[in-house]
């Protein structure tokens, strides 16, 4: 492997950290509501769940990096598609069961 | 117009929901269309978000609008990311380095 002599800028990484996480906060969210009005059970829920996310982590890695990944981020398979897999599934699970218990409350 | 993509989804949406509602007030399994209605949906939110994390513009003191090579990122290295800020002949810093009590007179 090379030496990495390569200089980074903070506040860029930062920054693009930050826009990842706000795409994924929207469609864990969005995500749970729609399971939620499918009122998906147990294991669909959560296959629903990584399907979804992983498919808006595909849309965000073909839209914003324009084909040079590598300009933005260090290991950017690795950082958008794995690291945060679980950290949004707490508010997936919330909506969830919010949208699931109002859409059968007269069942 | 990026607002209103997360408008049209949150319609669908809301739509999706109310009829999924009343689907279950007769105890009905829900149709396919409900959820094909609630995916687009979702699908629109989701290219909203991604869309609404676009890079804003700068105005510089000549009254030039400066835009950022890239549309939705901001590039990570040195050489790459410093090369905005002399165009506009500003760093990041800038904030800071003219306050007041830092100003060389």
């Amino acid at each position: 492997m090379a030496i990495d002599n390569e200089f980074y800028y903070t506040p860029s990484i930062v920054a693009n950290k930050h826009k990842l996480q706000h795409v994924q906060d929207v469609a864990s969210l969005v995500l749970g509501v729609a399971s939620g009005i499918m009122s998906l059970e147990s294991i669909n829920g959560f296959v629903f769940y990584f399907i979804g996310i992983t498919l808006t982590n595909l849309l965000f890695y073909i839209i914003c990096t324009e084909q040079q990944p590598y300009k933005f981020f260090k290991n950017p398979l690795h950082e958008i598609f794995i690291k945060d897999l679980f950290n949004n599934i707490s508010g997936y699970i919330m909506m969830w069961c919010l949208i699931y218990a109002l859409v059968k409350t007269n069942s | 117009m990026k607002q209103y993509i997360y408008l049209v989804g949150l319609l669908l949406l809301l739509h999706s929901g109310y009829s999924s509602f009343e689907y279950h007030k007769f105890g009905i399994e829900i149709s396919l269309d409900i959820k094909l209605e609630s995916l687009i949906g979702v699908l629109l939110i989701i290219i909203g978000s991604i869309i609404n994390i676009e890079n804003e513009s700068f105005l510089t003191i000549d009254n030039k609008v400066i835009k950022n090579k890239a549309k939705y990122l901001k590039f990570i290295k040195m050489s790459d990311a410093v090369q905005l800020g002399e165009s506009l002949g500003v760093t990041d810093y800038e904030e800071y380095n003219t306050r007041l009590p830092f100003i060389n007179i």
